[in-house]
């Protein structure tokens, strides 16, 4: 088959961006998706072991922080399209060390996008920039309302302002350059593959190994929840189908306080063990509240669901069961991310090829 | 705004890829399936695939009542794909009133709601069938129809027949048939494919079943007929080229390209592939060795048949893009998966 297209997605060995890059990789076989991921601590390329030996799929290890290889990378490949997932994410590391969120998501993504224009010289026919972003950089809600496209951005913590400012970039290359541009902001997700510091995949694990489970403040804070495989399937459909220069929301509608969520996954965790109900509840452990920890994201998606007839999938308690079975079934995955041995697979994988 | 497209037989095999590439290239798809030879859930394996939800609704399109109460609320629809047909050979010469019953009335019914609420365009699901045993190949489009060798065949002739009357007798209505040679493959997420119930009629489905070692062993029908390597010769075609050019033949008609209201388009590679070459096409794709007999010939096969595909080339702007391999290999790997969930 003839490629029709090469495609750059970056940070396609994190979570979300391994679910994109197998979905696209196994759905557009006249594609070249090139993968450019600098493998952190949450880059895992084992998350994508079932479609390494594609031969529409290649890898590069990249660092977008660094502007020459960014270019280089472009010269190379000649990409058709960009999807730029590539992003330190974690809010607590942001609270702790906020100058990698800055370099990656600001810097890196500015790298990008100068490598794009340089790429496409005016050519844009045809060209896309997609940047995948998140809804806290409208900040935080109150008891009522949604995050519409319109929504004023208030980012509160390092990582969000972080994410903000790349969306601003993103804007202001499309308005001032013509760079065929477009950003979607989504919601929490969760699934299989996460990274076991966040919420969902770290009470999972310690639910499992009799470990308390830490809940911030009283657990009042809300998040709309997003199974992974829906926002994949929303970024499929965005990057064919959206509209140059448009925002997209993405979000399940699917709000959850924290408490009630670790309760239900709790419920969930009791019936896969086989433990006795109200077993894993007992591990719920309340710590000092994460500072300027936002109450509520709720994000309106009817523009996406309208215009291009998105809708997820999985209903919340049977996405939590997948997602549980995965992690219950994935324990060797689990055992190296927490050992820090997956790591070694891309020296072993890709060491002198 | 979306233009929504009716696809009958939306959850079948040509069907549900068909439903695919339409969402992808914007459409607003309602499904009519009775699911008399399909399941319910490729409605949900559509929505995985694109990240959008088909509408789906059960219903027997000979039941004129039931099909015009549905156009009534659905009477936006800009044009009908009609895939929903019966459409296993053996079966139809067994039980011929039962095919000419629902490939027919169905048909008939499809039409009056198109009259009825005025909805102009039609792309109708054909067949090489109806050529028989050509004297020239490659086969053309006007090459002469032969006489039906089976009930189904009949269904496809008579069914062409119905439209073109209609298309004279009608200028409001616009209608393009699909000549398919002989489409293999699945999807490429492997979510959906082909899912013959029983033991499979079609050559490639054999070829799969055989290499899982669900059948023992692949009959070849004849080694003796007038061909390179004496076996029949078929024009293999992946199910997705395929489903997009029943897209291309949709927005053909919606945006008035056509140069007459009816037309007739063969698709086909135009590239004949024996039986033997396709066994080497799946062993090489799957590395396993394919264990097969050559038996007598199979009453009513054609000895070889490919399709002269230059007028959907040229006038559709169409061809295909995927290599027999590469057909095959989806075909494979599809097979891998549903007996693996199964198991």
């Amino acid at each position: 088959m003839i490629m029709k297209k090469t495609i750059l997605i970056t940070g396609g060995a994190g979570f979300i961006g391994s679910h994109v890059v197998r979905r696209f990789v196994r759905k557009y076989p006249e594609y070249l998706i090139v993968n450019a991921d600098k493998l952190t601590y949450a880059g895992n390329l084992e998350n994508i072991t079932d479609i390494e030996n594609e031969r529409n799929y290649k890898f590069e290890k990249t660092d977008i922080v660094e502007k020459q290889s960014v270019l280089d990378l472009f010269k190379k490949y000649n990409f058709g399209g960009v999807v730029h997932l590539a992003a330190e994410s974690h809010v607590d590391r942001s609270i702790t060390g906020p100058d990698e969120f800055v370099f990656t998501n600001i810097v890196g993504t500015v790298n990008l996008l100068n490598a794009a224009l340089n790429s496409w010289k005016k050519a844009f026919e045809g060209k896309l920039f997609y940047h995948i972003s998140t809804d806290e950089v409208y900040g935080s809600l109150g008891k009522e309302g949604l995050f519409t496209e319109e929504t004023a951005y208030d980012p509160k913590s390092p990582y969000s302002a972080s994410k903000a400012s790349s969306d601003h970039m993103v804007r202001a290359y499309n308005h001032t350059f013509g760079l065929p541009a477009v950003i979607s902001n989504c919601s929490n997700n969760y699934g299989p593959n996460q990274f076991p510091e966040k919420l969902i995949p770290l009470a999972i694990n310690n639910i499992k190994n009799n470990k308390p489970i830490p809940v911030y403040g009283k657990g009042e804070n809300i998040r709309d929840w997003l199974y992974v495989e829906d926002h994949a399937s929303a970024i499929d459909l965005i990057f064919h189908g959206g509209k140059v220069g448009e925002t997209y929301n993405i979000g399940g509608n699917n709000e959850w306080k924290n408490l009630d969520l670790i309760l239900l996954l709790c419920r969930i965790m009791d019936k896969k063990l086989n433990r006795p109900a109200g077993t894993s509840e007992k591990l719920i452990t309340y710590v000092k509240d994460r500072p300027g920890h936002d109450l509520r994201y709720a994000i309106d998606s009817s523009k996406l669901q309208e215009e291009l007839g998105w809708s997820p999938i999985p209903e919340f308690a049977d996405g939590l069961e997948k997602t549980v079975e995965w992690y219950l079934s994935n324990t060797k995955w689990l055992g190296r991310v927490l050992s820090g041995d997956y790591s070694k697979y891309y020296d072993l994988m890709y060491s002198g090829r | 705004m979306k233009k929504k497209i009716l696809v009958t037989g939306g959850t079948g095999y040509i069907g549900s890829h068909t439903s695919v590439e339409l969402i992808e290239e914007g459409f607003d798809v309602i499904i009519i399936d009775n699911l008399y030879n399909s399941e319910a859930d490729v409605a949900d394996k559509i929505h995985l695939i694109t990240g959008v939800k088909p509408l789906l609704e059960v219903l027997d399109l000979c039941t004129l009542e039931k099909l015009d109460r549905f156009i009534q609320n659905h009477k936006d629809i800009s044009a009908i794909i009609h895939f929903a047909a019966y459409k296993a050979v053996g079966e139809s010469v067994n039980k011929p009133l039962d095919y000419y019953r629902n490939n027919l009335l169905s048909l008939v019914n499809i039409l009056a709601v198109m009259k009825r609420y005025d909805i102009p365009d039609l792309v109708f699901s054909s067949s090489c069938t109806v050529y028989g045993q050509p004297e020239k190949l490659p086969v053309t489009e006007d090459a002469p129809l032969q006489p039906a060798t089976s009930p189904y065949g009949n269904t496809k002739q008579i069914g062409e027949a119905i439209i073109r009357d209609t298309t004279i007798s009608d200028k409001n209505i616009n209608a393009i048939s699909l000549r398919y040679f002989n489409p293999i493959g699945a999807h490429p997420s492997s979510l959906i494919g082909e899912l013959p119930r029983g033991v499979p009629e079609n050559l490639v489905p054999y070829i799969t079943q055989t290499g899982y070692g669900l059948r023992d062993e692949l009959k070849v029908f004849g080694d003796n007929y007038d061909t390179p390597d004496g076996t029949c010769i078929r024009d293999y075609l992946h199910v997705v080229d395929l489903a997009k050019a029943h897209v291309i033949a949709v927005k053909r008609l919606i945006e008035g390209r056509n140069k007459s209201n009816y037309e007739v388009f063969n698709l086909g590679t135009g590239k004949g592939v024996s039986v033997l070459e396709a066994i080497k096409s799946f062993e090489r794709v799957s590395g396993i060795k394919l264990k097969y007999k050559i038996v007598g010939r199979r009453p009513g096969d054609i000895e070889k048949i490919w399709a002269d595909p230059s007028f959907a080339n040229n006038e559709l702007n169409w061809k295909t893009l995927s290599s027999l391999d590469e057909a095959m290999k989806t075909a494979w790997d599809w097979e891998k998966i549903i007996r693996n969930n199964k198991l």
